[in-house]
């Protein structure tokens, strides 16, 4: 299933123009994004803060409406010259920076509440949570109340029910970021494993070049706010890569250099290069 | 339940020690009581209201006086609250509504219980809806203000994930609206059961042929204190009943969720 095809032909996602702008807001939040992402492909994108990469995944799932701009996905056009078009938005995972469960709820019920909402036959539930638990180490903890986890183990749960509803896409904003160096490096090495199991299309949105050149197939680079994507990097490193490998080192470095240019660090005469790495 | 070590000298689990200084604190107003009789012309003295309750126990006519009394709470807190949700639902949906029944919440709030009681008796007369309009509407303002607050402090973050995974009204209302909501569902209820008892007897003094606030009304009538300090105590077993009984254990069991974390 899972299948790079190599950014030949129609991409999974396409995203021509995107143009948006928050409620009663002066300035745009993102202006023209260009975007492509093929079906099974572990897209990133990364941008300083502000540029407006949270803002492209919440249109993406359909939670905002852009104001310019065109999307497609699976086929389907989703946003046409920035109007929603009739077409069904294909079911998408969406994992926040926190876990976002329900505290009153069991982990089970997290998972169930989605299959529901999913539509996913009922007779499947049982069997998909049980693997999909078990793929992420948790299975012990099915019946625990969200509050007894760990944060590592509360965001196992929350890709578990991104992956539960059988997505067609998921969309993942910063999902780390709120964790210990330790535990996100355990769950970044488990999302790959399960992401080549399952052969899901990822987009991932992240500040860290770090993370993104350990994780991505492709890495979409985008301006600062408001934001739109400049440079286009696939990283061909084969997997599993380690995190400290000095191969994805010397990409970090080359993406780097592009992005302080980008980003305009080099205008400031106190920043030193090496303090702007993720 | 785990006792913690203290350093009090007195090794005493935190719930036994709660326990013995209800028992201390119970047994000094007893002592008062049994002593302080004497000096007064009225105070019934405890061995007669012993012997009082036990007669009024034994006869089936006192617990047709409590259930009257349980039901007409029970109906007028039903219809308080659910007229509070409604309404606190409409302010919530839009600006107008919210404008058009702040004064209702506002009068409610400020006006004399016992002008409520005395209007809702001359309008409905003596049947049993006077008694439960004046609990109603008591409670209603109360309950409003709280379930307001409530909807305040909802979570837009869980309304984001629930529009993300395409949870319907339902879902949403039972998963997450009901479950946020339920501090303030559980406080408002509790506070106005407390409230609605008050208004209850008072009502039942002026407009009723039965209940515990009429059993108020014959004692006084009679002027038996005795009879009166008795219904007393059966009024306080029946809130604490009801307490204990029926809002505890609930509780406890929606919140289950939360001492999660310190029962690890």
């Amino acid at each position: 299933m899972n299948v790079a095809e190599g950014g030949v032909g129609p991409g999974f996602i396409e995203i021509a123009g995107l143009t948006f702008r928050y409620p009663g807001a002066d300035v745009l939040a993102i202006s023209g994004v260009d975007l492509m992402v093929q079906k099974g492909e572990f897209s990133c994108i990364v941008g300083p803060s502000g540029c407006g990469k949270s803002t492209l995944l919440t249109i993406l799932s359909g939670l905002a409406a852009p104001e310019a701009g065109t999307v497609t996905i699976e086929g389907h056009e989703i946003y046409k010259d920035g109007r929603r078009t009739a077409e069904e938005l294909p079911r998408c995972g969406y994992m926040f920076q926190d876990a976002r469960l329900l505290p009153w709820r069991t982990v089970r019920d997290n998972l169930t509440i989605a299959l529901k909402a999913a539509d996913v036959p009922e007779e499947r539930w049982d069997d998909t949570v049980a693997d999909l638990l078990r793929m992420l180490r948790i299975e012990a903890f099915a019946d625990s109340w969200p509050l007894n986890l760990s944060g590592g183990q509360r965001h196992r749960v929350a890709i578990a029910r991104a992956l539960a509803i059988e997505p067609a896409f998921i969309l993942m904003d910063e999902p780390f970021s709120t964790l210990d160096e330790v535990t996100a490096r355990f769950l970044r090495t488990e999302l790959l494993e399960v992401w080549q199991r399952t052969g899901t299309t990822i987009v991932f949105v992240t500040h860290s070049i770090r993370e993104a050149v350990f994780l991505g197939d492709t890495i979409n680079l985008m301006t600062k706010g408001p934001g739109m994507v400049f440079d286009v990097r696939r990283i061909d490193a084969d997997r599993p890569r380690a995190y400290e490998d000095p191969s994805l080192a010397e990409i970090e470095g080359s993406i780097v250099g592009t992005v302080l240019e980008a980003w305009g660090y080099y205008e400031q005469p106190t920043a030193r290069p090496g303090d702007s790495t993720g | 339940m785990t006792s913690i070590r203290t350093t009090s000298r007195l090794s005493l689990s935190p719930t036994t020690r709660q326990r013995v200084l209800l028992l201390v604190g119970l047994g000094i107003l007893f002592f008062a009581w049994s002593v302080g009789h004497r000096y007064s012309r009225y105070l019934p003295p405890p061995g007669m209201v012993l012997t009082d309750s036990v007669e009024l126990l034994a006869n089936s006519d006192t617990y047709g006086h409590i259930l009257d009394s349980l039901r007409r709470l029970l109906i007028g807190l039903a219809g308080g609250f659910l007229a509070a949700a409604a309404v606190a639902l409409m302010m919530r949906s839009n600006t107008w509504l919210r404008r058009f029944f702040s004064p209702y919440v506002f009068v409610t709030l400020t006006i004399p219980s016992l002008a409520v009681t005395l209007f809702s008796l001359m309008i409905f007369g003596l049947s049993e809806i006077g008694v439960y309009v004046s609990v109603g509407i008591i409670i209603f303002p109360f309950v409003v203000v709280s379930l307001n607050e409530g909807f305040a402090n909802l979570d837009a973050r869980l309304s984001d994930m629930a529009k993300v995974y395409r949870l319907g009204w339902w879902q949403r209302i039972r998963h997450i609206a009901l479950p946020e909501m339920s501090p303030y569902l559980f406080s408002s209820l509790r506070n106005s059961h407390a409230l609605a008892w008050k208004i209850l007897v008072l009502a039942e003094v002026f407009g009723q042929s039965t209940g515990i606030g009429f059993q108020y009304k014959r004692s006084y009538d009679y002027f038996q204190l005795s009879q009166l300090v008795v219904w007393v105590l059966f009024f306080l077993l029946v809130v604490y009943a009801v307490e204990f009984g029926v809002f505890r254990p609930w509780s406890k069991r929606v919140f289950r969720w939360r001492s999660a974390r310190e029962r690890g």
